[in-house]
């Protein structure tokens, strides 16, 4: 009597045979030998070649956000050009004709490959990682951190966005032409780039609540951009000091000594702040009455950072969202070879991924960019605003700042960004993806002679 | 097992205009357990009809049944097997590799694979090449593993396009041997060829197509015969005797004779000559390993 899982083994082992025969065709094309050496190139070249400032710190920066971002850029590059020939190669060189006619499910074979290449892409990334670990060893420990980014408590820019549209709409402020949903953005905006002016010999302070309590040592640091009124370099001095804010005891202070428009990291140590999940932080800014005011925008230049895991377990995060990502990037390339043939496929694949990378600190198009046409006209750019918005909304969760970007600063990647990366790249992307080729593959002739 | 009505297959163009009707209304049945050849000339739709079978490529008109089902059902490819006219395997895969993945994709369990892989390459001569990359091969040692792989779920229907194509005569003869064989054990063939004599050495029914349609239809037997005309073969008669006889049917017939001495094909005499000179035995391929050591077929 067959088993009931038989169904279900039937699947994997094709899955399985699939995913084996994308490996070796990589490794045996030698596709994956010329990438190692490229990517040995990039790991062991290219900090050779950026010129940092001679500080541990700008290596550091070179070796993790340049050198291994520019080995994931080969990668993701490699991996969409590998998907698209998993499919599209296959059927031009009508060698899926003997696949095709096998009992196999169509979305059944894309898994197989698309978990063989992925899976490729996880050894090379381990690799390239390693390689690039090993150049870290003279780089100072202090300096290899992971550290949670708490944000000052102040209101959420949607709020107070809100309010000011009352208010702005109670005293007929708001401009006539201007719609509701784009005034509130504009406002959302505009609080986010406020700043608050530092007179000399005043005080400023935020409230930071931590994500989990503070660990032994106490240990914080707080990061600042100052800038002048004038927008130029003016001496930057005063004195840091932090306390709990959650009513128990235990202070620490320390000196600034900076230059605005740097951004600052002052550390701040101090045992009895262990434990503490509410801190108040606060700057002196001891200059003489005709220095400039300083400038901060509290949304933006404002952070406390607190220590949170080792840095290995950091840059492994980072590691595990860009493999989502090129988890993300095979699936599209195994999906544009399945619907066209290679050479369409590759160059579709490598388009868009410009579109992607062009569009990723791009502004979304407001209601504003509609220009003052009739008609037709106006109808066709609502349609192209649309699209434009969609591909933005599809492609923004996949387009966030690079985790690399956090590990050479020493913040820990965040949580939700990471369930985001994963949950895109490795989730709804593939499975999308994967429906679409399998209905293409169904619908496609793959025989024509 | 398989059935067509109607069948249709009309190529259009990247505007959708109609390029060229390469099978036009064909209607064939295939029964259980026989050998039965499409015959026609290059450009018949031959490997059209046999690619629509397959579910390669959709019909424009007409309905399809392989096995009782539609071609692409999972049910009718679990039981079929497929040789293409161009063996069009994966160069850097070695042929225990090759029969291992399309075993796979049949669902066959590791150890099934690996004991199907060894009496298909033992039966196929392939085992001294078993580990050599498929891309190193000659043409008709490419033919060979493109032959394994259609037998490596113990098909109930062989579907074989151009079967002998590439091979050298004696391997020709081995594959008709292997296809009889095959037949004997109950399994159907559906092969495609225009070369008459493969087609006429193994076939129990054909059908000619020309311009896609059906031409001519039926048992081998019965449409190469000639009841009009009748023949005597007899060993030891001497040229008078026979030129006697010759004058004597004349004269009771009315009509004039013929009298010529039968002569061998000319396969059976290169083969003949082959065995002589102590060439490649005439059974290299030993169908009756694989056929003997069949394990569990791919439908579990």
């Amino acid at each position: 009597m067959p088993s009931p899982l038989q169904p279900f083994l039937h699947h994997a082992r094709a899955a399985a045979a699939a995913g084996a025969l994308a490996v070796r065709a990589a490794i045996r094309s030698r596709v994956v030998a010329a990438l190692l050496v490229l990517l040995a190139a990039v790991t062991l070249g290219l900090p050779r070649l950026i010129a940092g400032d001679g500080t541990p710190a700008s290596d550091l920066q070179i070796r993790l956000r340049y050198t291994l971002g520019a080995a994931v850029a080969v990668l993701g590059l490699a991996t969409l050009w590998a998907g698209c020939a998993a499919f599209g190669a296959e059927i031009d060189s009508r060698r899926f004709e003997l696949t095709a006619v096998k009992p196999a499910r169509r979305v059944t074979l894309w898994a197989g490959r698309w978990l063989g290449l992925v899976l490729l892409d996880a050894v090379l990334l381990a690799a390239v990682a390693a390689g690039a670990c090993l150049q870290l060893r003279n780089v100072p420990a202090g300096l290899l951190l992971s550290r949670d980014v708490a944000a000052p408590e102040l209101p959420a820019p949607e709020e107070e966005a809100r309010r000011r549209y009352e208010e702005l709409r109670r005293t007929g402020g708001l401009p006539a032409d201007e719609s509701a949903p784009a005034a509130l953005r504009r406002l959302a905006q505009e609080t986010r780039n406020q700043g608050v002016a530092i007179p000399p010999g005043s005080r400023v302070g935020w409230t930071f609540h931590l994500d989990r309590p503070l660990a032994a040592g106490g240990e914080l640091w707080l990061r600042m951009r100052l800038d002048t009124v004038a927008e130029t370099l003016a001496d930057v001095r005063g004195v840091c000091r932090v306390q709990r804010a959650d009513g128990g005891s235990g202070t620490a202070e320390a000196p600034v000594n900076d230059l605005a428009r740097n951004l600052i990291e002052q550390r701040l140590a101090a045992p009895a702040l262990a434990g503490a999940r509410r801190v108040r932080v606060e700057f002196d800014y001891q200059a003489p009455p005709q220095a400039p005011a300083l400038l901060v925008q509290p949304y933006r230049a404002v952070a406390l950072l607190a220590p949170h895991g080792a840095f290995a377990g950091n840059l492994a995060r980072a590691l595990l969202a860009h493999l989502a990502l090129l988890a993300a990037l095979c699936a599209l390339g195994l999906t544009l070879g399945a619907c066209f043939s290679f050479p369409v496929a590759a160059f579709a694949a490598t388009a868009l991924l410009a579109v992607m990378l062009a569009s990723a600190d791009a502004p979304e198009p407001g209601e504003a960019a509609l220009p003052d046409a009739t008609g037709w006209r106006r109808h066709a750019e609502r349609v192209s605003l649309v699209l434009v918005r969609g591909v933005n909304a599809a492609l923004r969760p996949l387009l966030g700042p690079s985790p690399l970007a956090n590990v050479a600063a020493g913040e820990r990647v965040p949580a939700e960004a990471l369930r985001r990366e994963i949950l895109w790249g490795a989730g709804v992307c593939p499975l999308t993806l994967s429906l679409a080729a399998a209905a293409a593959l169904r619908r496609r002739e793959l025989a024509r002679p | 097992m398989i059935e067509t009505r109607g069948l249709r297959k009309v190529f259009r163009d990247f505007w959708r205009r109609p390029r060229v009707e390469a099978v036009a209304g064909v209607g064939l049945e295939v029964r259980a357990g026989e050998v039965f050849g499409l015959l026609g000339p290059n450009g018949s739709g031959k490997s059209t009809t046999i690619k629509l079978l397959l579910g390669l490529l959709h019909p424009t008109a007409g309905t399809i049944r392989v096995l009782g089902r539609p071609p692409a059902h999972t049910a009718s490819r679990r039981r079929t097997g497929y040789l293409p006219e161009v063996s069009c395997l994966h160069p850097f895969l070695t042929p225990r590799e090759t029969l291992h993945y399309y075993g796979r994709l049949f669902g066959l369990d590791a150890a099934t694979c690996r004991e199907r892989a060894r009496a298909l390459l033992a039966m196929t001569d392939l085992e001294a090449a078993a580990d050599r990359p498929v891309g190193e091969f000659s043409k008709g040692m490419a033919r060979r593993v493109g032959l394994a792989q259609a037998l490596v779920n113990n098909p109930d229907l062989l579907i074989l396009d151009e079967p002998t194509s590439g091979l050298d005569p004696v391997a020709c003869r081995e594959v008709k041997d292997l296809l009889r064989l095959l037949a004997g054990a109950g399994k159907t063939i559906l092969l495609t060829s225009h070369l008459l004599a493969d087609v006429e050495d193994v076939c129990d029914r054909i059908a000619i197509l020309h311009a896609g349609r059906v031409q001519a239809e039926g048992r081998v037997a019965d449409l190469l015969r000639r009841p009009e005309a009748v023949r005597f073969l007899v060993e030891g008669l001497d040229a008078a005797a026979a030129e006697a006889l010759r004058r004597e049917l004349e004269a009771r017939t009315g009509r004039p004779v013929d009298l010529d001495h039968p002569a061998m094909n000319l396969e059976s005499y290169f083969l003949h000559v082959v065995a002589r000179a102590g060439g490649r035995a005439a059974a290299a391929f030993r169908p009756a390993d694989f056929l003997l050591a069949r394990g569990p077929d791919a439908s579990g």
